[in-house]
């Protein structure tokens, strides 16, 4: 089993545009993180629109959409634009072995952060020896 | 037109924007915020400035930021955003992504009117700083009679 997961340089390739019902927009910073026993993706997703997010993992892909809130605001109203709104949707592939009934995702500070847990067997487990003196 | 001043200390960066403003970005701790953007050639944060017939308005995206990281000041006129995010990093991970950046950041906008320094307020959601700065009575429109003169 291949022990690669996401590389900066795969985040970017494995993103994949699905067709769907809305547009991706732009691509949000996403952090990935391996600990002993979980994957930790992190989304920046500030101001989210309520009832929008969606987290799903299919197979070995996790997929994350939802829709940031604009303020409303007249067209000719605004001195300077940069705060990204809309719809986005970023997808990671996950060649490592998952236990998908264990994924929790949080949102908290307008960050999503999604905890993938690695399957028991997959963390280490000391070995006893019996018999021996050792 | 509303101008976003550069200053150019040491670590400064300058970006242009889409509306061709020279923007004032000074961020500190350099290796942090290189070592996970290094081709990211956008202002940090990201700011939405706008404005009615009675306020200013600002918006910055500061996701993973709690009021105590921020700070913020008006004086002569010129809003300071400045703030610093720390990385959620626990010695033994393994970084397989990391686009997400940490570290310092100060931007500075020129407001384009004088506002009322006394009733500026500001509330912080979900990653999302929103200040309002009602302008000073002498910067909002008046309008004048005109009578018919002999």
């Amino acid at each position: 089993m291949s022990t690669d997961v996401c590389t900066t340089k795969q985040c970017r390739d494995n993103a994949k545009e699905t067709g769907g019902t809305r547009t991706a927009v732009f691509r949000p910073p996403i952090d990935i993180v391996e600990r002993d026993n979980a994957y930790l993706v992190a989304v920046d997703m500030p101001g989210i629109r309520s009832g929008t997010t969606d987290v799903h993992f299919e197979r070995d892909l996790l997929t994350i959409e939802a829709e940031l809130a604009a303020a409303e605001v007249p067209a000719d109203g605004y001195l300077v634009r940069e705060v990204a709104t809309g719809t986005f949707r970023r997808s990671m592939r996950f060649e490592q072995a998952i236990d998908v009934d264990g994924i929790t995702a949080e949102y908290r500070n307008g960050v999503l952060t999604v905890r993938l847990p690695k399957p028991r067997e997959a963390t280490s487990r000391k070995i006893r020896i019996e018999g021996t003196s050792a | 037109m509303l101008a976003l001043r550069f200053n150019g200390p040491r670590h400064a960066d300058r970006f242009g924007s889409d509306l061709g403003l020279l923007v004032h970005d000074f961020f500190g701790g350099l290796p942090d915020f290189w070592e996970a953007a290094p081709f990211a050639r956008t202002a940090y944060p990201a700011l939405s400035v706008w404005q009615d017939e009675t306020s200013v308005f600002v918006e910055a995206s500061v996701p993973g930021l709690k009021p105590e990281n921020l700070e913020l000041t008006v004086v002569d006129n010129e809003l300071i955003l400045k703030g610093r995010r720390e990385s959620e990093r626990k010695s033994g991970d393994v970084a397989h992504c990391h686009e997400i950046r940490v570290g310092e950041f100060t931007r500075v906008i020129a407001l384009p009117v004088e506002v009322d320094t006394d009733r500026i307020s500001a509330t912080l959601r979900d990653g999302v700083l929103e200040v309002t700065l009602p302008k000073a009575e002498s910067a909002k429109p008046h309008k004048i009679e005109v009578t018919v003169g002999r």
